[in-house]
């Protein structure tokens, strides 16, 4: 065991972590974070995905450890108090939730797609969200959210 | 789990030799963790000690001097993907970083990391053979070089010793006249390990006539290789459509004899053709612009 510092969805902690635990251990059974999930544990479907240091990635595939000193955000740190991000708002209304299984993957996708992109064609959208597996939507739907939201954002800026 | 012991997270290449020497045999380095993790967790992969790199800032760069170029081993397959060299004609490297994986990996992911899994599929390694890259391997006792093609033993393994990590790649800066391509075929867009990729290095003068040219493949040998036979055909001779056939067709016999009584054979044979076509043309008008 050992215990490192951490930045979580805006709050500096410190938490004991096991050599052994990946970040998604950590965040789902350290933190009790239980909007990211465990999908297939090896980088295929992207339902773990969170954003470290800014940048997106599978927790399933990086070790608590590496973590120390960085900043997380998952999908309980998108939007602000009570209020949702416009992604998810934009997913609501386009009805790109089905199960629900995929889609706080999604979101952080197409956030981090959108802080670097504001204006992503309908194919950059499609490389944006590659890394993550919807089995009920066919994905048109997602695609129409993320446009969305890049819209409504740019619409209050 | 598994039996992981101990961690470190170097800060300083100084560190990062103390924490090899510490743990010897029990010690791997991990990065992006996009391989070791998985291999982990499946029992492929032992280790008592990991020592994280991820975070190691004197391995992630880029840089040009002495006619070189540089890449850090921690670089990922995004700063490769967004770095304003690999354009024009080097432009074949960027498009190697783009086809690994899905955003998430490439992003974690690092050059270091697939070459150092030694994976016979792994996309940025063909692109780097064709350009006739080093690899620059530390220990306590300094830097040495060892071609790239020699670094690699075969399947997962590669020449490094105890006490040593692999520090950087490095190739000649490419000139007016030469172009690097990059094609990969996979089933299907995201995430798909490469059933087969080819990287082309081209050097032609202003009658056509092919000065140099190296051709790397990934996913048809235990590790990515050169093509020489199918240079040979090339080399030295003028660039005219008769001789691209040429050469297409030599690429199908010596696919065809190494992969003998594989399953895919047929497919593959017929598919390199198409693939390298692709990327001998790309080659081509970058080396012309």
């Amino acid at each position: 065991m050992k215990t490192i510092n951490i930045t979580i969805n805006g709050t500096q902690r410190q938490i004991e972590i096991d050599e052994n635990d990946r970040l998604l251990d950590l965040i789902r059974e350290g933190f009790h974070l239980t909007g990211t999930k465990e999908g297939c544990g090896e980088g295929e479907c992207g339902v773990c995905s969170v954003l470290l240091d800014g940048k997106l990635v599978n927790a399933c595939m990086i070790m608590a450890f590496q973590a120390e000193d960085a900043e997380v955000i998952t999908i309980e740190g998108i939007g602000e108090n009570e209020k949702l991000d416009p992604i998810q708002q934009a997913f609501i209304d386009t009805g790109a939730v089905q199960c629900g299984f995929c889609t706080p993957g999604m979101v952080l996708s197409a956030k981090a797609l959108l802080m670097k992109n504001p204006t992503p064609s309908k194919q950059e959208i499609r490389r944006g969200i590659s890394g993550n597996l919807c089995r009920c939507t066919g994905y048109e739907k997602i695609v129409e959210a993320v446009a969305l939201a890049s819209k409504r954002i740019a619409k209050t800026e | 789990m598994y039996d992981i012991e101990k961690t470190y997270k170097p800060q300083s290449i100084a560190e990062l030799l103390e924490a090899l020497r510490e743990t010897g045999t029990e010690g791997k380095i991990i990065a992006g963790g996009t391989d070791v993790v998985v291999k982990l967790r499946e029992g492929a992969l032992k280790a008592k000690a990991l020592i994280d790199v991820s975070s190691l800032k004197d391995i992630q760069f880029v840089r040009e001097s002495a006619g070189k170029v540089e890449i850090g081993a921690g670089t990922t397959f995004s700063d490769i993907e967004e770095h304003p060299l690999f354009e024009g004609r080097y432009r074949g490297l960027k498009e190697g970083a783009m086809e690994v994986g899905s955003p998430q990996i490439r992003n974690a992911g690092t050059m270091g990391g697939n070459i150092c899994n030694a994976s016979p599929a792994a996309d940025i390694v063909p692109p780097l053979l064709a350009l006739n890259a080093k690899a620059v391997i530390q220990s306590r006792q300094g830097l040495r070089l060892q071609t790239l093609e020699d670094f690699f033993l075969g399947k997962g393994k590669v020449d490094l010793d105890l006490g040593e990590f692999l520090y950087a790649v490095e190739f000649q800066q490419m000139t007016k006249n030469q172009g690097l391509g990059f094609q990969k075929l996979g089933p299907r867009k995201a995430l798909a390990i490469s059933k087969i990729c080819t990287a082309v290095f081209i050097e032609l003068d202003r009658d056509l006539i092919i000065r140099d040219i190296r051709i790397a493949n990934g996913s048809l040998g235990p590790n990515s290789l050169r093509e020489r036979e199918v240079e040979d055909v090339l080399r030295g001779e003028k660039l005219t459509e008769e001789l691209k056939e040429k050469a297409r067709q030599k690429f199908k016999e010596v696919i065809n004899h190494r992969l003998k009584g594989r399953s895919g054979v047929d497919f593959k044979e017929e598919a390199i053709r198409g693939v390298f076509k692709e990327a001998l043309e790309k080659s081509i008008t970058r080396a012309l612009s």
